[in-house]
């Protein structure tokens, strides 16, 4: 910029007709960079991808179903967003389904310990109630 | 500069009022944000949950705090509560699950102690259990080994005696050196065979005794008969004064008509000169 101003000004002083011209060379310059559309998202889709493999993986659709086919959805839906051209809307999708899956993962985990534990405590119970008996036996 | 200063109290005069416009016009926190912080705030407040996941829960916060962030962009407001709508969840689900993991901890050592009291009280009964069987057996080996030393001592001091295994009971022959010939005293000196039936007698006090006195043949039937029951007599009158009762003694002579071998000889005529004891079989004789 700081060149630029001074080629312009170094320009203009020197051949004053050119002045105007590198204005507006420099003015479409600026605006068609503002046209061009943003980048997709690409790393967050694949981010995404990668949080819904990684909840698959550990069965989430065994204990969080929901929340699994949510995030699949918002994947398609920020693949769709891509296809429009509307990347903020990708943006947000591809992050909603990340978060989505991670949930889904989160509360697989959740559902998989609370089953264990559920079955220690029958355990347990059982082996009380047993003892119990046995003690009544012998007394 | 001097224009600078001289307009700087109409800037911030011009700040002011944008400041106060903003507050003035400060649009509603979004739509939705209200409810993911109650969530949160009760995530924080929940004393199993709080100090676990930490790094969750501070995405989460920083995830409502853009929720709450006010803006006129719909759709940024509902996808900034949508997400941290999930951000806190994700938090939550963590943190239960790291709770659940402490609890599985304790459970498990729980199970252990059980499955452990479990097995110990199952040792402890099968001791038990054992024992009683051990006591049991004890108890029947001790009965019967009583019962057999009995039985034993029984037959020793049968066997001491003498006795024979007859129909009527033991029979213990008493030959005639208790007597002198034609007498019905009991020589001094050989009343060792009937020390020993009569400590047998006080032994096995349910026993009744039948004593029976024989004689040769040489003299009258009459005479004999006599001195078989004199002799049976005096038996008797022993065994009662060594201390047996009365009324389990019972003596009679049988002469000379009940003799065990022929009278032809010296040595079969002493055969025949003898008393008999008969010890009662007892229905509760070990034998």
């Amino acid at each position: 910029m700081y060149l630029s101003t001074n080629l312009s000004s170094y320009l203009s002083s020197r051949y004053p007709s050119v002045r105007n011209t590198v204005l507006m060379l420099s003015l479409t310059v600026v605006l068609a960079s503002c046209a061009s559309a943003p980048e997709a998202p690409v790393g967050q889709i694949q981010a995404a991808e990668q949080a819904i493999a990684a909840a698959e993986r550990i069965t989430a659709s065994d204990y969080a179903l929901p929340e699994l086919l949510e995030a699949r959805a918002d994947l398609v839906s920020a693949r769709t967003a891509v296809q429009n051209e509307d990347m903020l809307a990708a943006s947000r999708y591809a992050e909603l389904s990340k978060a989505g899956a991670e949930l889904a993962s989160a509360r697989a985990s959740e559902g998989k310990v609370r089953a264990v534990i559920d079955d220690m405590q029958k355990n347990i119970d059982v082996l009380r109630q047993e003892m119990q008996r046995k003690t009544g036996q012998m007394q | 500069m001097k224009i600078l200063t001289r307009t700087t109290p109409i800037l911030v005069l011009v700040a002011g009022v944008m400041t106060l416009s903003a507050c003035s016009s400060k649009v509603e926190k979004p739509e939705g944000s209200y409810e993911v912080r109650q969530k949160l705030t009760a995530l924080q407040a929940d004393p199993n949950l709080a100090n676990r996941a930490v790094l969750p829960l501070q995405q989460a916060t920083t995830a409502v705090l853009a929720a709450e962030q006010p803006t006129k962009d719909k759709a940024l407001a509902m996808y900034r509560v949508k997400l941290a709508d999930k951000k806190v969840e994700i938090a939550k689900a963590v943190a239960q699950t790291s709770y659940l993991d402490e609890q599985y901890k304790t459970l498990g050592a729980q199970q252990a102690d059980a499955r452990l009291d479990s097995r110990t009280q199952e040792a402890d009964a099968a001791r038990y259990d054992a024992k009683l069987a051990r006591q049991d057996a004890t108890a029947a080996e001790a009965e019967s080994e009583l019962a057999r030393q009995q039985a034993l001592e029984l037959q020793q001091q049968i066997a001491e005696l003498n006795a024979k295994e007859t129909e009527r009971g033991w029979v213990v022959t008493l030959g005639d050196v208790l007597f002198d010939t034609g007498r019905a005293e009991l020589k001094e000196g050989s009343l060792n065979n009937l020390s020993k039936l009569a400590a047998f007698l006080n032994r096995y006090e349910d026993r009744t005794v039948q004593i029976e006195g024989h004689t040769d043949s040489i003299g009258s039937s009459d005479s004999n008969q006599g001195l078989s029951e004199r002799r049976a007599n005096s038996v008797r009158r022993y065994l009662e004064a060594q201390g047996i009762a009365s009324n389990r003694l019972t003596a009679r002579g049988l002469g000379e008509h009940a003799p065990v071998t022929d009278n032809e000889s010296a040595a079969s005529r002493q055969q025949n000169r003898r008393v008999e004891v008969i010890i009662a079989n007892t229905a509760t004789a070990a034998l």
